[in-house]
């Protein structure tokens, strides 16, 4: 190649990544529609929009949303625009099987949402998922691809990849609902309002694991089990140390002791020093944050060397394939000695009118009663309220969502409990669920909302458990 | 004395597992010089085959089992057809670059089969006795164990009989000992490189079942188990199947000791080795003793002209 050329293509190349570089940044436009009145209430105000003016911005379109997404209907109205979601999902790597059914979850919601009017004069819809394969360099690709299209994230999967891309959220205003549950999340000083949590988070899971089997292990069996010793076993992870967090401050609080902790990185868990622990050094219940893989064999170990001490299992590690038919270990789950918490919010078969929104919808879509669908739905609840605060407030710009993310508050038709964003205070409200075969989610509802004495007691402003 | 004869029937039933992935990396190694990485793979396709008819075909247990079996060994010998075959008298390095890649692959397929439940094998074991197990002089011993480790034993004896009196088995050493010399004796050492796969597709399902039974499941973390056979191998030489057998037992028994023992050693001591250290202990002993036998314990000391 001739030196000439050869310059000639590297300026151009470099003139085109200049500009590339400086045209990423979307401006935000700004429409104005009828101007009727001044804004006159807070973000927090009753359910009327009293703003006259709606400035819209990135992420938003007066054209009609698409009628059908991922082969899901939008059931977007053809008269009204459309705000676009992005979504970061997993359809491969560890979480892969869960992304379809988080997927659908959350479009289902939205089908529904749109259905009984949407927000304003706006359907909502969700591109199409980008697969980060639960990888943090992945997750930002999928960002940097979706967000100058996108007005806010219905989902960023997994609690390190979401505060990897955090700072960038904080530098485009852009709000995402986690699909995690780490203590850290109902914080400002952590996400900078970027984040809309929703459902239990792992720590206050492990206070209320703690507090109601001290009060409910006796009755339960008959008065077997007298609750004195304790074991936490678990991954060393987000949820494993938030959820060991939580045992500790409720059995210091109970007067409980731990007689031992076993937390390792998953790749190094060990299930033989699992079991070794609760044979050679036994206590009257343990506690268990792992993921699927280990849970059973953790349990069922130990149940051969004819230890059965009373368990309370996080949601990550409990699922209906447990006790489906055909399971090793259905007898020993059923058995009344092993409860788990739930995945966030109470599974598919509970009593509240959201759950009964959520099965009519979704029963058009699947007839899988998975944990997956329950979490895909409940995580849209908050995010439509941020979005309906911010049309409130007249400001439906990506800046404008963000500060109605700071003072807004939220409820689920039952699902979780009313919750007022950016307060600092996270959900602390657990679901216990006994695991039983006869039900689609593989767990019924033995206690919902329950907030123990340590959850009530603790001081959660003194920022994240771990 | 419970406890540690707990810990090392335990630890002798995790390193005879551990043995028969060990032995599958020994036999390719020595009929081909490369080190397998899609072994741990073939250990988990295995177990895959034999839940999916057993669980999902709901075919009989045992007719499962043992076709999942034959069907590994024949998935090693097409991949020995396909992918190895052609890279005869490529350097080594680059074949055993290929094996990670058959590795991915087939651990992506099986990923995606595996989803985000546990798969299980659909064997009766944990209905027997108290959940899988039965107490013999203070002892608990889990039939999936106690079968395990009989298994284990008669595929070594079968084995070593099969290398000694069987035509194939003298011609599979012929040819581990110098390739150019068998094919000049007239030994068909095509089909001797395809049966060493076929026989390591055997022992990894073998393995596969053995790992993934019972309250253990398939999930798509299960090949890490198989990966343990790696230092075992080292640590007996990679071309002895006596070491990858000892080595396997030391791996075994070191993870059984750890995991039972570190707490107290812990406590006694005052010191603080880490949780998951019982994992991390077999690859301590393997630094050990190649910084004493580089060869590993068995293996053929060589020396190399510079």
């Amino acid at each position: 190649m001739k030196p000439l050329r050869k310059q000639g293509i590297i300026i151009f190349s470099i003139l085109a990544l200049v500009l590339v570089a400086c045209g990423g940044a979307t401006e935000e436009t700004s429409e104005e529609e009828v101007v009727a009145e001044e804004v006159t209430e807070a973000l927090d105000s009753p359910a009327v929009t009293t703003a006259g003016t709606v400035k819209t911005g990135v992420g938003i379109t007066e054209e009609a949303c698409p009628e059908v997404i991922s082969n899901i209907p939008t059931g977007a109205d053809p008269t009204k625009g459309c705000i676009y979601l992005g979504m970061l999902n997993d359809y491969s790597g560890p979480f892969g099987a869960a992304g379809p059914a988080l997927d659908i979850g959350q479009r289902a919601f939205w089908l529904w949402a749109n259905s009984t009017g949407g927000i304003g004069d706006y359907s909502v819809a969700i591109r199409e998922g980008f697969d980060a394969s639960y990888n943090p360099q992945k997750h930002l690709e999928g960002y940097n691809s979706l967000k100058d299209s996108v007005a806010a994230f219905s989902m960023s999967l997994g609690t390190p990849q979401t505060l990897f891309i955090l700072d960038n959220l904080n530098e485009d205003d852009m709000v995402a609902v986690p699909m995690s549950w780490w203590s850290g999340w109902a914080y400002k000083g952590v996400d900078a309002s970027t984040v809309i949590e929703f459902g239990t988070q792992y720590c206050a899971d492990g206070m209320n694991a703690m507090d109601w089997a001290s009060a409910n292990a006796g009755p339960l069996t008959g008065g077997l089990v007298d609750i004195n010793t304790v074991g936490i076993i678990g991954y060393e992870s987000d949820y494993g140390k938030d959820f060991a967090f939580g045992i500790k401050a409720a059995a210091a609080n109970a007067g409980v002791e731990v007689a031992w902790e076993y937390l390792a990185p998953p790749t190094e868990f060990d299930v033989t020093q699992a079991v070794g622990l609760l044979v050679t050094k036994p206590v009257d219940a343990y506690f268990l944050a792992t993921g699927l893989a280990v849970a059973p064999q953790v349990a069922g170990g130990a149940a051969q060397q004819g230890v059965t001490p009373f368990a309370m299992f996080l949601g990550t590690s409990y699922n209906d394939a447990f006790v489906a038919e055909g399971s090793a270990v259905k007898g020993l789950f059923e058995s009344g000695l092993i409860y788990a918490m739930s995945f966030g919010i109470a599974p598919y078969e509970a009593d509240t009118v959201g759950h009964a929104t959520m099965r009519q919808t979704l029963g058009q879509i699947t007839d899988s009663a998975s944990t997956f669908f329950v979490g895909g739905w409940g995580s849209q609840y908050h995010l439509k309220g941020v979005l309906e605060g911010a049309l409130k407030g007249g400001d439906l710009t990506r800046a404008g969502i963000r500060r109605a993310a700071t003072n807004v508050t939220v409820s689920s038709d039952g699902m979780m409990p009313e919750k007022k964003l950016g307060s600092g205070l996270p959900d602390v409200a657990s679901t216990i669920t006994k695991p039983d075969g006869s039900v689609g989610s593989g767990a019924v509802v033995v206690k919902k909302d329950y907030v123990g004495p340590s959850a009530s007691a603790y001081d959660w402003s003194v920022g994240p458990c771990s | 004395m419970n406890i540690f004869l707990q810990a090392t029937f335990e630890g002798l039933s995790l390193g005879a597992v551990y043995s028969l992935v060990a032995i599958g990396f020994v036999l390719i190694f020595r009929a081909t010089d490369v080190l397998s990485f899609a072994q741990p793979a073939m250990v988990v396709v295995g177990a895959g085959i034999i839940s999916y008819f057993s669980t999902q075909i709901g075919i009989p247990f045992i007719v499962a089992f043992f076709l999942g079996i034959i069907l590994t060994g024949v998935l090693g010998l097409i991949l020995e057809r396909t992918f190895l075959r052609p890279m005869v008298g490529e350097p080594v390095f680059s074949v055993a670059v290929l094996t990670i890649g058959i590795d991915i692959l087939l651990r992506v397929v099986l990923d995606n089969w595996i989803g985000i439940n546990p798969k299980y094998m659909g064997d009766p074991f944990p209905s027997y006795g108290n959940f899988g197990s039965f107490n013999m002089a203070g002892l608990t011993v889990k039939y999936l164990e106690v079968t395990a480790l009989i298994t284990a034993l008669m595929l070594i004896f079968v084995l070593s009989v099969f290398f000694k009196k069987s035509k194939y088995g003298v011609a599979m050493r012929a040819t581990s000992l110098d390739q150019e010399a068998a094919l000049a004796q007239g030994i068909n050492v095509g089909r001797v490189f395809g049966l060493v796969w076929f026989i390591a597709g055997l022992l990894a399902a073998f393995a596969g079942f053995f790992i993934t039974g019972g309250f253990n499941t398939l999930t798509n973390t299960s090949f890490i188990s198989a990966l343990r056979a790696l230092p075992a191998v080292v640590i007996g030489g990679l071309d002895s199947i006596t070491g990858a057998v000892v080595g396997s037992l030391i791996i075994g028994l070191t993870q059984a000791y750890v995991g039972y023992y570190q707490f107290d050693i812990e406590s006694a001591y005052n010191i603080k080795l880490g949780n998951g250290f019982s994992i991390v202990a077999p690859y301590v002993i393997m630094f050990v003793i190649l910084i004493v036998k580089p060869d590993g314990l068995f293996g053929t000391e060589e020396v190399e002209r510079v």
